[in-house]
C-alpha cells in the first residue's frame, strides 16, 4: 500500500484546488476552558472547500474570544501562513498577507497585553535578562521536544534551572549552541516540505512559552503548552517510520522497532497512571524526586 | 562527494540531536541539574502555596 504521506499525486488529487484561504482552521485555536479544569483545543478541522465569507468574519471573532483563554493563540497567523505553504500558495502575492492583515494587528494587540500584565513578577523585580533568556529558551524548545517524543516522569511543575542573580550554568549553553547545528547539519532532510511542516508546526506554537519574552512563570517548561505543538514531533516521526518501512522494504525488525516504542509508551504511561492519580500522589512524586538528590541536605540548609 | 558530505553532516546532526535529548531525560528522571538555589526557591513557593490553600 502506498503511504499517504509519501504519495505526493495522493495528496494533490485530493486537495481542493482552491486559491481561497484556510479560515475554518479558526476553531483550531479556540480555547475553551471546561467547568474550570485544563483548557483544551476544543476541535482541530481544516475545511479546505468552504469557500463562504461569513467563515472568515468567524475566524476572525473566534481569534478573539480565544485570548480570553489563552495568550498563546497569538500563533495562529503564523501558523495560518504555514498552511499556505502547504497547500503551495505563493506568498510573493499580497493577497495572501492582506487576508492575514487582521489576525496580525490583533496579534500584536493582545501579545503586548500579553507582555505587560506578566512582565513583572508579584516580587516586582524584573524577569530573566535577555542575554539568559536565550539558552533558556533553547533549553525550554528541546525539553518540549524531548517530552513530546519521550514523555518522562511529566509533572506538574518544572523549575527554572537557575536563580537570575546566580548566572547561568555551564550546561545551559550547550543547547543555543547544538540546535543550530543541528538544523544545519540535518538541513538537507528538513527542507523537505512534510519535514519542514513539522518543525514548523512545533516551533510556531512554542514561541511564545520558550521563555524568550519576558512572561512571569514559575515552571520553565508547562505540558499543556505542548499539546498543540506535540502534533508536530508525533507527526515527525510518524512521517520518518513510515518512510523508513517503505524504503527498508517492510522488514520485521522496522516493525519490531515501532511495536517496542510503542509497547514502552503505553506500559510506561500505565505505570505513571498512580503518579497522577490526584494532587496529593503528584506532589508526593516531585517531593520524593528532589529528596532523592544526593544534594539534599544542603538544599534544606539553603531553604 | 555530497553524498558523503551529507552522510557525515547527518551523523553530527543525529548525535548532537541524541546528546540533548539524552540530557533532557537526565533532568527528567531526577532534576539534577537544577540549580540548588532554585529549588530551594521552590520549596518557599511550595510552602507558601500549601498555606494558602490551608487558608
Amino acid at each position: 500500500m502506498q503511504s499517504f504521506f509519501l504519495d505526493k499525486s495522493y495528496i494533490e488529487q485530493r486537495l481542493p484546488q482552491t486559491n481561497k484561504p484556510i479560515y475554518n482552521f479558526m476553531n483550531y485555536l479556540s480555547y475553551f476552558d471546561l467547568k474550570h479544569k485544563n483548557s483544551v483545543v476544543f476541535m482541530l478541522i481544516v475545511v479546505l472547500n468552504h469557500q463562504k465569507t461569513a467563515f472568515y468574519y468567524f475566524t476572525i471573532l473566534s481569534f478573539i474570544f480565544s485570548f480570553g483563554a489563552k495568550e498563546q493563540a497569538v500563533s495562529l497567523p503564523l501558523c495560518l501562513l504555514l498552511w499556505d505553504t502547504v497547500y503551495r500558495r505563493n506568498l510573493a502575492t499580497g493577497a495572501v498577507w492582506l487576508e492575514k492583515l487582521p489576525f496580525f494587528v490583533l496579534a500584536l494587540f493582545f501579545g503586548l497585553i500579553t507582555i505587560q500584565s506578566q512582565g513583572l513578577e508579584d516580587t516586582g523585580r524584573t524577569f530573566y535578562p535577555f542575554y539568559q533568556r536565550l539558552p533558556l529558551a533553547a533549553y525550554t524548545i528541546s525539553e518540549y521536544f524531548t517530552k513530546c517524543i519521550f514523555p518522562m516522569n511529566l509533572s506538574y511543575l518544572y523549575p527554572f534551572p537557575f536563580e537570575g542573580d546566580e548566572g547561568v550554568c555551564w550546561w545551559l549553553w550547550i543547547y543555543p549552541l547544538a540546535i543550530p547545528l543541528i538544523l544545519y547539519t540535518l538541513y538537507p532532510y528538513i527542507k523537505r516540505q512534510w519535514l519542514f511542516f513539522a518543525l514548523f508546526f512545533f516551533g510556531i506554537h512554542l514561541v511564545l512559552v520558550i521563555n524568550l519574552f519576558s512572561l512571569a512563570r514559575f515552571s520553565v517548561v508547562a505540558d499543556r503548552y505542548g499539546y498543540l505543538a506535540s502534533i508536530g514531533p508525533c507527526f515527525l516521526i510518524s512521517y520518518i517510520y513510515v518512510a523508513y518501512l517503505v524504503r527498508k522494504r517492510n522488514i520485521p525488525i522496522v516493525y519490531l522497532f515501532g511495536i517496542i516504542y510503542l509497547g514502552a509508551l503505553f506500559l510506561y504511561a500505565a505505570n505513571h497512571l498512580s503518579v497522577w492519580r490526584n494532587t496529593y500522589t503528584l506532589k508526593a512524586k516531585l517531593k520524593h524526586t528532589i529528596e532523592s538528590r544526593s544534594d539534599f541536605e544542603e538544599l534544606k540548609k539553603l531553604k | 562527494m555530497m553524498d558523503k558530505q551529507v552522510k557525515v553532516r547527518t551523523y553530527i546532526g543525529s548525535f548532537l540531536l541524541a546528546l540533548i535529548l539524552l540530557i533532557n531525560m537526565y533532568i527528567a528522571i531526577n532534576y539534577y541539574f537544577i540549580g540548588k538555589k532554585k529549588l530551594s526557591q521552590f520549596f518557599i513557593w511550595q510552602t507558601n502555596i500549601q498555606k494558602i490553600n490551608k487558608e
